[in-house]
């Protein structure tokens, strides 16, 4: 580092600051409910090579610090002042935007005519066309039926707006004004940017300037890796389950092997499963990403709070991300719930990290975001709108000596909740219910966090419910240490009616005026043996109606009596069970043990080497078949019928898988 | 006319010159199989008005000529020399494109400074991106689902290309090369018409020029007129029927009133069927168009082929098109399939000017189109879409001679598609191409028979998508005793175990080793088939056309061996009950079926209480009426014939639905 230390932390100061006034610049000015309330959306400042070195400590969430700028930069290098460069498709933009409604700005910032930064925005814009309102369903796949690909391109030249550009981003979205009315606050805050920039250079110099920019991500990157020091040096592999890739019933594994070395990280992803013909694919273009280091970038900010936050946090960290898997897209794949995946990577590093040093980590959180919104006609019948209803939330795993926080997430934790109010307002519906969900965290030492619960009634007819990024329905969170999973995702239409239907995961929901759709969120994964809690804590918990009563005597042996603990039938209840139902170290619930029992990691590394030599068209539907001839019955995930059920003989299955597999591959082996 | 005659006609004959050099050069520079096979495109001259008044007399279509180029015009006021104007959007344009596959361009044409004339073409491209390869499906219900909507702006500036455009463009097509390919084609073509004009005016003056373009349409006018007199005066009202929208089992009613009064005709579209919740609503912007007027095209440039095309063919034709029907799309409605309501508007036409003059018209074509593709991935793991074949019905019988076998006059713009070619670009085999036997409708003059074709596909995951499917279950109607063609059949596996018919195509998968069969319908008969001559029948029987058995069975013609059994024909047409005879048009059984329940009086009044619902409910409500007082309508395959065996029965149930729809609990329920 060049600068003396007390300057670079007033640069520091400074620097964030202004990413801070871009960022509430930008929220003050938009009008859609997605930057607004979910604040679904960030600011920063960037080096001359692209690399992030100013982050607003405001913003929700700050993974996006690691996602690649450059390539944007470059793909338009005639650059003037007053330039503003946009783009939101993944694929020619290298991985900057992750899908089409992320709408990403950056402008050059000049002194002198030269370059010394760029500002940089992105919000989630409601709708950019494509198949469905939202732009956003788990069905489609290609990126075409995604919406409107706009490759980096000038969307203001020298102060000028382009015109025809503007005019199709109108013509190409289901809420124009809305839109626009981002992408002018986008504007806006990134000229707060310039000029705040401006102010810093006058004050302190353009040397100065340009070198905090260096010395603040070397800084970082020297305290992110004394954090990830803590971890011990070795090997970990873990993985984790999607219920299925929405066109089929089957699992889609994630793995990852977590390699550490005196505090540097490789994360090695080989042997995910491959991509698949929906929006579950996640457009790393082969490289590091934010979707692969977001749970790094959580232990990394949550274990060191003094770093500043930039592209420093990830000099430690390199990928192993060979292409064919579903954490690496291929143009035309579809991307829209790439979150979806990129979750369970999350879980599957936190799982990873727990192997490596118990207790630096939470047990996962219910693990999926599921905004749920509604497209709907006006009243008079003629405009469509499409209204987030609720971001709904899990419930957040218990760590060691702490139970999970009940109705929040640590894994994607960038949406904020919506006011009821506003909600009711904007949107035609009545939320009948808003609550936590009693006994969806798993049962522990230390408890999992609790789900919400949501219950919204439609008011008009000819409506839709949209819900990407259903998980967990099947395989719930897992839990740590003798700690029990959560409870899994539901979602019931019209419950407690005659009518009460089970949903799956939903794509697009039509639903008329009267209906009723509940949505029950999980509980993140329980900590330690929950008959090991205080039954003070699980009498606290009954009063609170976190767990029921039943609850508390079956999954924690605690036996409550009007309102008091009965210690004797207690001590009983505890004693008296069998020892062997406590896991050592993670507990993955019935289902992943019965799909484990055929497809075991050795099976699915043999099967997956098969599959990515073949090309993509052939992949997929042999996959398919694979699957189905092996297990031709495989139940959906929140069909209510469960793979334990129809795995019972898990020898037969392995027997037709090989024959499967024999009849695809040949007798290799 | 200010013109002298023999001064207009060289200038109507350089003019029409000039547009067909734009078209031939279009044509061969593109690398399409739309453009280059199929000729789905068109180019022409427009005055400064934006009208057409020079148009390619070897374009293969030429209804294109009645539409609005001028709101086009208009949405760029700052135009300068060689800029050229690009768009593809329905609403955007004021429907001068009517879905979104169809880019037009527009390039204003200056001398001195000023506005002369605009060169005009549109191509149908391959992909414009959206949810299906080739970017349009029946199922879509937003635009937003059928590709990228381009606004009117300029997609040439000063000369030079907008980059900015076309890398826009190129990302959002599923076919980038080949489109831009085209796209180029389309500029070029409009330099070549540019030069021409220049040329033009260089050797006659910019005053003669300007001069008869007016003059050129007035002559127009003035003889097309003359045709239109042919038809007595008077007031015709006819209606047909699709077969459904395709997310429900409801036909879809065109109707048609046509005010004919010394030469002006008149197209009242009153009563036809509202919106439709999926991809067939047509974007007329409210007015006259050629979706509306195209079968009127026909007529007029058939009755005199002497005349100039160019927009005064339809000074004297005017439209009614109110709001709400499915003539009249409203932003955002899906419009891909805009094509088949207007098939059957057209077919409405044609039954208008049979009841005001039988022997003008013949009877209605198979009337469907099914230029189907295959969507497939590459061994390299790319995709291609290519169009199989934009396969053909028969036309219909005329009075006085048979229909044409394979052949189609009601949207005769696409052409066969070699096999060889389709054999080489796509990974199937053409197992079978042929016309389909006893396809034609049954007459004293036979309605043409459709064709069939059978493909096997070669490679797994490939995607067939289809669109203008109709005519699955109203056939082509005969006229004057004449007998129905046959209706389309799709047929995935045929004589294998797997075996399947297939309804209207949205997407069909199909894998390695499937094969396709598709029977398109014969046009409709023409007089009663009992007195078509015996000796036709036998040559009919002879060249595959009408099979032994149907020439007994519609004909009353035994054939034995090779020749007439004239005894037997004899016995067997004196048999036939006179009452079988249909004094007018024949339209099957299914069409009667569905009348004696919804008749025209009973749709009328139920399009009425429809149209004062919002239209976010309106689709559901129509659907819940029909499918309420016809059980089994939805999701089954009995014949409508089956479920209205008891028309009475189907009528009270009819009451009670529209009571429960229109009443007063539903109409809160909307509000």
């Amino acid at each position: 580092m060049k600068l003396d230390p007390i300057l670079l932390e007033i640069l520091n100061k400074k620097v964030s600051a202004s990413a801070d006034e871009m960022y509430f610049a930008l929220k003050r000015a938009s009008r859609s409910i997605y930057v607004k309330e979910a604040a679904d959306f960030a600011t920063a400042i960037l080096d001359i090579d692209g690399l992030l070195f100013a982050h607003p400590p405001s913003a929700t969430f700050n993974f996006l610090i690691d996602t690649n700028y450059i390539d944007t930069i470059r793909a338009v290098p005639d650059v003037e002042s007053g330039d503003v460069i946009f783009t939101n498709d993944p694929y020619s933009s290298n991985g900057l935007s992750t899908h089409l409604p992320d709408l990403h700005l950056i402008r050059p910032y000049f002194h002198h005519g030269q370059i010394v930064a760029y500002g940089w925005c992105f919000v989630h814009c409601t709708d950019i066309g494509g198949a469905v309102p939202s732009s956003i369903a788990p069905s489609l796949n290609e990126i075409f039926q995604e919406g409107l690909r706009v490759p980096p391109m000038k969307l203001v030249k020298k102060g000028v707006h382009n015109k025809e550009l503007f005019s199709l981003i109108m013509a190409n979205s289901r809420t124009p004004d809305v839109n626009m009315g981002d992408i002018k606050a986008m504007l806006g805050s990134l000229e707060t940017g310039a000029q705040r920039v401006a102010d810093i250079i006058e004050r302190h110099g353009v040397a100065d300037f340009l070198t905090c920019q260096k010395d603040l991500q070397d800084y970082t990157a020297i305290k992110a890796r004394d954090v990830f020091r803590r971890i011990p040096d070795g090997t970990y592999e873990f993985w984790d389950y999607m219920d299925d890739d929405m066109v089929s019933a089957i699992p889609l594994r994630v793995r990852v092997k977590l390699t550490v070395n005196d505090g540097r990280i490789n994360i090695d992803l080989t042997d995910t499963d491959p991509q698949v013909a929906a929006s579950y694919n996640v457009p790393t273009m082969g490289e590091r990403n934010y979707w692969i280091t977001f749970r790094l970038t959580s232990f990394l900010t949550t274990y060191d709070q003094t770093m500043a936050k930039n592209a420093g946090l990830y000099r430690s960290i390199t990928v192993t991300n060979p292409p064919g898997t579903v954490m690496n897209a291929e143009f035309p794949d579809a991307v829209g719930n790439r979150a979806a995946p990129g979750r369970r990577v999350a879980d599957a590093i936190n799982g990873a990290l727990l192997t490596a040093q118990p207790g630096l980590l939470p047990a996962p959180s219910g693990g999926i975001s599921s905004p749920f919104a509604l497209a709907e006609y006006g009243a008079d019948g003629a405009e469509r709108t499409v209204q987030v209803i609720q971001p709904m939330r899990g419930g957040m795993g218990a760590l060691e000596g702490q139970d999970g926080i009940d109705g929040r997430d640590n894994s994607l934790n960038n949406m904020q909740n919506h006011p009821i109010e506003s909600v009711e307002a904007d949107s035609g519906v009545l939320i009948r219910q808003y609550d936590l969900r009693a006994d969806s965290g798993g049962p522990g030492k230390w408890r999992g966090g609790v789900g919400q619960i949501i219950t919204a009634e439609i008011l008009r007819d000819g409506s839709t419910v949209l819900a990407r990024g259903m998980e967990r329905l099947r395989f719930p969170s897992f839990g740590v240490f003798g700690g029990k999973p959560g409870m899994a995702v539901r979602a019931i239409l019209n419950r407690g009616r005659p009518d009460e239907r089970e949903l799956r995961k939903i794509d697009q929901l039509p639903v008329k005026g009267g209906d009723q759709v509940t949505f029950l969120m999980p509980g993140g994964g329980g900590y330690g043996d929950p008959y090991l809690r205080d039954p003070g804590k699980v009498l606290n918990d009954v009063g609170l109606g976190f767990v029921s009563r039943v609850a508390a005597a079956r999954d924690y042996g605690v036996v409550i009596k009007r309102g008091l603990i009965d210690k004797a039938a207690t001590k009983k209840l505890r004693q008296g069970r069998v020892r062997a139902n406590v896991r050592a170290d993670f507990d993955f619930g019935p289902e992943r043990e019965a799909w484990e029992a055929v497809f075991d990691d050795a099976t699915m590394r043999t099967l997956n080497l098969h599959l990515y030599a073949l090309p993509k068209s052939v992949r997929q539907s042999l996959r398919r078949r694979i699957f189905e001839h092996a297990l031709p019955d495989l139940p959906v995930a929140g069909s209510g019928r469960t793979l334990a059920s129809v795995m019972t003989d898990p020898d037969a299955i392995r027997a037709r898988l090989a024959e499967a597999m024999n009849e695809a591959f040949g007798a290799a082996e | 006319m200010k013109l002298n005659p023999i001064l207009l006609e060289i200038m109507g004959a350089k003019v029409a010159a000039v547009t067909e050099e734009m078209y031939f050069a279009l044509q061969r520079a593109s690398r399409s199989g739309y453009v280059k096979e199929a000729a789905d495109f068109a180019t022409a001259i427009l005055d400064t008005n934006g009208e057409i008044f020079a148009y390619p007399p070897s374009a293969t279509f030429n209804f294109l000529i009645d539409c609005n180029y001028a709101s086009t015009i208009r949405a760029l006021p700052d135009v300068e020399p060689g800029d050229v104007i690009v768009t593809n959007d329905p609403y955007l344009s004021e429907a001068m494109s009517t879905h979104l596959p169809d880019v037009h361009l527009i390039r204003p044409y200056f001398h001195q400074g000023r506005v002369v004339a605009y060169g005009w073409c549109f191509a149908h491209l391959s992909d414009v991106g959206g949810a299906v390869p080739s970017s349009m499906s029946p199922a879509f219900t937003e635009i937003f689902q059928e590709g990228l909507r381009i606004p009117p702006m300029k997609i040439v500036k000063r000369g030079v290309f907008n980059q900015d455009f076309v890398k826009i463009f190129t990302a959002n097509c599923r076919t980038p090369e080949v489109n831009m390919g085209d796209v180029r084609a389309m500029v070029g073509s409009m330099e070549i018409g540019a030069q021409r004009v220049a040329d033009l005016i260089d050797q006659h003056g910019v005053e003669a020029f300007l001069t008869c373009q007016s003059d050129l349409m007035n002559y127009t006018a003035a003889k097309a007129r003359e045709v239109l007199r042919r038809l007595p005066d008077g007031e015709y009202d006819f209606w047909d029927y699709m077969d459904d929208d395709m997310i429900s089992r409801v036909p879809v009613r065109v109707r048609v009133k046509m005010t004919v009064n010394d030469g002006n005709v008149h197209l009242d579209l009153t009563g036809s069927d509202p919106h439709s919740k999926t991809a067939y609503n047509v974007p007329t912007n409210g007015q006259r168009n050629y979706w509306i007027s195209f079968r009127l095209t026909s007529f007029l440039t058939t009755y005199d082929q002497t005349m100039y095309k160019n927009a005064g063919l339809y000074r004297h034709i005017s439209a009614h098109n109110p709001k709400g029907t499915i003539f009249h799309a409203e932003f955002p409605d899906a419009v891909s399939i805009r094509a088949s309501a207007p098939w059957r508007l057209s077919d409405a036409v044609a039954g208008t000017i049979l009841k005001a003059a039988p022997d003008l018209m013949c009877a209605v074509t198979g009337g469907t189109m099914m230029p189907f593709a295959l969507a497939e991935h590459t061994a390299e793991g790319g995709r291609i879409v290519n169009v199989i074949q934009p396969l053909r019905v028969g036309m219909g019988a005329f009075c006085g001679r048979d229909g044409v076998d394979g052949r189609d006059n009601s949207m005769n713009n696409m052409r066969n598609h070699p096999l060889e070619m389709v054999e080489h670009d796509s990974g199937v085999v053409i197992r079978n191409y042929d016309l389909r036997p006893d396809s034609g409708g049954p007459g004293r003059w036979r309605g043409g028979a459709g064709q069939q074709l059978t493909l096997e596909i070669l490679r797994d995951g490939g995607v067939i998508v289809a669109r203008g499917m109709e005519r699955m279950r109203f056939p082509p109607w005969g006229v004057d005793g004449g007998q129905p063609g046959v209706v389309l059949r799709v047929i995935l596996n045929q004589g294998q175990p797997n075996e399947r018919e297939v309804g209207k195509i949205h997407e069909l998968h199909v894998n390695a080793g499937d094969t396709l069969t598709v029977l398109m319908p014969g046009g409709g008969g023409f007089g009663d088939p009992y007195l078509r001559e015996p000796k036709s029948v036998l040559q009919d029987v002879i060249l595959g056309f009408v099979s032994r058995s149907g020439a007994k069975r519609d004909y009353g013609v035994v054939i034995k061996g090779a020749a007439v059994d004239l005894a037997a024909t004899k016995t067997l047409r004196l048999s036939r009950k006179r009452d079988n005879v249909g004094a007018d048009f024949g339209f099957g059984s299914e069409r009667l079926a569905w009348e004696s329940v919804f008749d025209d009086t009973t749709m009328f009044e139920i399009n009425q209480r429809l149209l004062n619902l919002p239209k976010s409910v309106r689709h559901d409500r129509r659907r819940r009426l029909f499918e309420d007082a016809v059980p089994g309508l939805a999701g089954g395959t009995k014949t409508l014939a089956k479920l209205l065996a008891n028309p009475d029965a189907a009528r009270v149930r009819l009451r009670r639905a529209m009571k429960d729809v229109f009443g007063a609990g539903a109409k809160a329920a909307a509000e």
